[in-house]
């Protein structure tokens, strides 16, 4: 079974003046068909206003469809009594780690999802330490959040999510604000809940370096799906995502443009092993 | 020299239990029309060393001095200070409030005290320097992209005409062509107008890409202060603070420990193209 499923999701942002008239109508999402199986690790690239992050808020029900319906795990968004279960099985991390951390102590903060959940004190006792241990934060659980560096921040974020035993994380730009370390970090963590602990993952982000790890890349443009496949399929469409306001990583742009010079280069390198032992064995 | 950093430090809460150094004896020399990057990992430093800049922050100890006067003298005008040196936050986006972008770009120059006619030309003038075209300045700042909302934050700043420019990070959260767009309007402005721009940033690349010299800081220290081939040229230091090199300079390192003869002194996809056909000349297939 699909963990998200989408037929033709249409979603209009609609403004209406004082007297309720609409004023005018935004179509954020146009018409979206997405297939993500149990276990994938997607990524979502798109310009600003592309209608990223309005998929993403329709994964854990923030937003419903205005057309067309979305299943998580076979549940529609749609029905209210899904919505519990939905959001318990689809987790979300935003941008700013500082927006998402609420207790004064690293482990609190991790307990906090599953206390709602109601989950018994054992229980959420054994979730806090395995989660953290997950996102390889466990000797901070004594820890003041404010103390942390922002990747780690958001790996505790993450960690908060994983105490709830979700199915699938909704990433939104989780390292927009982070240095290289902290991005390093975060990055590393997701893809090892991906690959460890079988968890759906949906990336977004504008950094195109860290989509290189993902199973399959969506781009988006003006609220529709332009263009799909494996990084490697789509970093090697330079030009094509330029149009789309995007970019390839540093190291994938220089193969290309060595590649165009007229060195035997293959298309779609994605890291900087690959080009040098693309190079070294072009030389003597 | 137009900023004088002497020995300043900075503790923040000083006697509580949250007390902490954040700027630990920095000094500091700028020249007028230098384009320089502020690295260094999140909580080294960086921010409270620009908000000491503009006198947002005043230095525990320590003097500064700002086209040779002494930013703490009794009688040296801390509002010039600020309009001279221009700091654009974080998501400075965040920061408009007015009605229309004519009105939010004019507000600076407008409590300034200047006439309308300057104030008028002010505005115009900074909103074509960031890219905004006439038809937007009636717009209600809010109906705007993400990007266009962050080029008339900016405009906000240059229509004080500061003589010192200074970014925190001002492509967070852009796509890669918004990124492009507000970096390369920087670039122009710092080129035409010889203003001196300090650019903050965690993206090793667009350092590489736009400053001649960069500043590391690593917890309250000023650590490194180079030209930028050099900094990059210490990747295995950087790392260890919590940075890195571009992706570029990684490769031809990676090349030349295998023993191909290629120059390590390499930041940008240009540079390094350049570099790697030097040495592989002879191996180019003409199509």
């Amino acid at each position: 079974m699909d963990m998200i499923k989408t037929r033709d999701l249409t979603f209009e942002y609609i403004r209406r003046d004082e007297g309720g008239n609409v004023e005018s109508i935004n179509r954020a999402i146009d018409g979206v068909n997405l297939d993500v199986k149990k276990g994938d690790f997607i990524a979502i690239l798109g310009a600003n206003g592309s209608g990223k992050s309005t998929l993403a808020k329709h994964i854990n029900a923030l937003l419903y469809p205005t057309e067309g319906a979305v299943w998580v795990n076979g549940l529609n968004t749609a029905e209210e009594k899904n919505l519990l279960e939905i959001r318990r099985s689809a987790g979300m991390v935003f941008q700013n780690p500082d927006n998402q951390i609420i207790a004064t102590v690293v482990e609190e903060d991790v307990g906090f999802g599953p206390e709602n959940l109601g989950i018994p004190t054992e229980e959420i006792l054994k979730r806090v330490e395995e989660s953290l241990k997950a996102v390889g934060m466990f000797e901070y659980r004594k820890q003041s959040p404010n103390k942390l560096s922002g990747g780690q921040k958001q790996r505790v974020a993450i960690a908060g999510i994983m105490a709830m035993k979700p199915q699938c994380i909704v990433l939104d730009e989780p390292t927009a604000m982070l240095d290289p370390e902290g991005r390093k970090e975060v990055i590393s963590t997701v893809c090892s809940l991906n690959k460890l602990e079988k968890i759906t993952v949906l990336l977004i982000t504008h950094h195109m370096d860290e989509v290189i790890y993902a199973d399959k890349v969506f781009v988006m443009d003006r609220g529709k799906i332009v263009m799909q496949g494996t990084p490697r399929e789509i970093f090697s469409r330079v030009d094509e995502l330029k149009k789309y306001r995007l970019d390839v990583p540093q190291v994938t742009e220089l193969a290309y443009e060595l590649k165009k010079e007229g060195l035997d280069i293959p298309d779609g390198v994605l890291s900087i092993q690959e080009l040098v032992d693309a190079l070294l064995r072009l030389y003597p | 020299m137009q900023i004088i950093f002497d020995n300043v430090h900075y503790v923040y809460s000083s006697g509580t239990s949250f007390e902490k150094h954040a700027l630990k004896g920095i000094n500091l020399k700028i020249n007028k029309g230098e384009f320089i990057g502020l690295i260094g990992h999140t909580g080294s430093g960086k921010s409270t060393l620009i908000q000491h800049m503009n006198g947002l922050i005043k230095a525990t100890s320590g003097k500064i001095y700002f086209n040779g006067e002494d930013i703490y003298d009794k009688n040296f005008d801390m509002r010039t200070l600020r309009s001279k040196v221009g700091l654009v936050f974080q998501y400075p986006e965040h920061q408009l409030f007015e009605t229309t972008v004519y009105k939010d770009v004019s507000f600076g120059p407008k409590n300034l005290g200047l006439d309308k006619l300057e104030v008028d030309l002010r505005t115009y003038e900074a909103l074509k320097m960031v890219g905004i075209g006439d038809d937007l300045i009636d717009a209600s700042p809010f109906e705007l992209s993400g990007g266009q909302k962050r080029r008339v934050a900016i405009a906000g700043i240059l229509a004080m005409q500061p003589e010192v420019l200074i970014l925190d990070e001002p492509t967070a959260g852009l796509d890669p062509r918004g990124r492009d767009e507000i970096l390369d309007q920087i670039a122009k402005l710092h080129k035409e107008k010889n203003i001196t721009v300090i650019l903050v940033t965690h993206s090793m690349e667009d350092v590489a890409k736009y400053v001649d010299r960069i500043l590391v800081m690593n917890n309250g220290n000023l650590v490194m202060d180079e030209e930028k081939v050099k900094i990059f040229s210490r990747y295995k230091e950087l790392e260890k603070m919590h940075l890195a090199a571009p992706q570029v300079t990684y490769v031809v390192n990676a090349l030349k420990e295998k023993g191909i003869p290629v120059s390590t002194d390499v930041t940008t996809v240009d540079e390094a193209k350049n570099e790697i056909l030097k040495v592989f000349k002879d191996k180019i297939q003409k199509i």
